[in-house]
């Protein structure tokens, strides 16, 4: 989509694609990130993001699985979630998640969404013989 | 009737045979795990259909009836796709 954009790499968009289903889930993931220090439950989370974003406890929780099952986020013995990612590539992918959040949201958005249809778009595509 | 029959049912297995590879080939293009699951789900659906040509064109008399294997081949093909649609077509 945008891979000869060097914010959105190809390894960047593939991240977007398998850990941000949306706005609101990069929205929480960037708040985890700048308070790495402290562990979340979902409730707290969903509380704690900006005013413009409506997000239930359910969502929050469900995005928190998320992150957890991608190893960005790890969990404490009281259940709550703290942002620790599990490897190198990965907490690059956030930082470069937080640059392009603050520097370039408009296109953040359309990448995010431009990614989510390209599943569906994808199953379509499928059925063509030939490619373009 | 028997050349109807058997001209429905080969092409009911070769299209769903062509889905399935046109699906793998996807996949493979793009990574992407909806199209391995629909894949998967055309995988049970060729089956199915190999099933019905063999219960219907091969051995049509009723000693030799593969309705149950043709349903659970069905039934597995739904499974795999509508995994696939919930899970990863949010």
């Amino acid at each position: 989509m945008a891979s000869d954009d060097a914010d959105f790499t190809d390894e960047f968009c593939r991240f977007l694609q398998d850990a941000v289903p949306g706005v609101d889930a990069a929205e929480l993931l960037l708040l985890l990130q700048r308070e790495s220090a402290r562990a979340w439950s979902a409730r707290e989370a969903a509380a704690a993001l900006a005013p413009g974003v409506t997000l239930s406890e359910a969502e929050a929780g469900r995005h928190l699985e998320g992150f957890r099952v991608r190893g960005l986020v790890v969990a404490e013995a009281d259940g709550r979630l703290r942002y620790e990612p599990a490897a190198e590539p990965l907490a690059q992918h956030a930082r470069t998640l937080d640059k392009v959040y603050r520097e370039r949201p408009v296109t953040l958005i359309r990448v995010i969404y431009g990614l989510r249809d390209k599943k569906i778009r994808s199953f379509a595509d499928a059925f063509k013989l030939r490619r373009k | 009737m028997h050349t109807v029959t058997f001209v429905l049912t080969s092409l009911a297995a070769l299209t769903s045979a062509g889905c399935m590879l046109l699906l793998f080939r996807a996949y493979a293009r793009t990574g992407l795990r909806l199209l391995l699951w629909s894949a998967l789900c055309f995988v049970f659906l060729t089956a199915n259909n190999v099933l019905l040509f063999f219960d219907l064109v091969v051995f049509p008399g009723p000693e030799i009836d593969l309705r149950v294997y043709r349903l659970a081949a069905n039934l597995a093909a739904v499974l795999f796709l509508l995994y696939g649609f919930i899970w990863e077509a949010e």
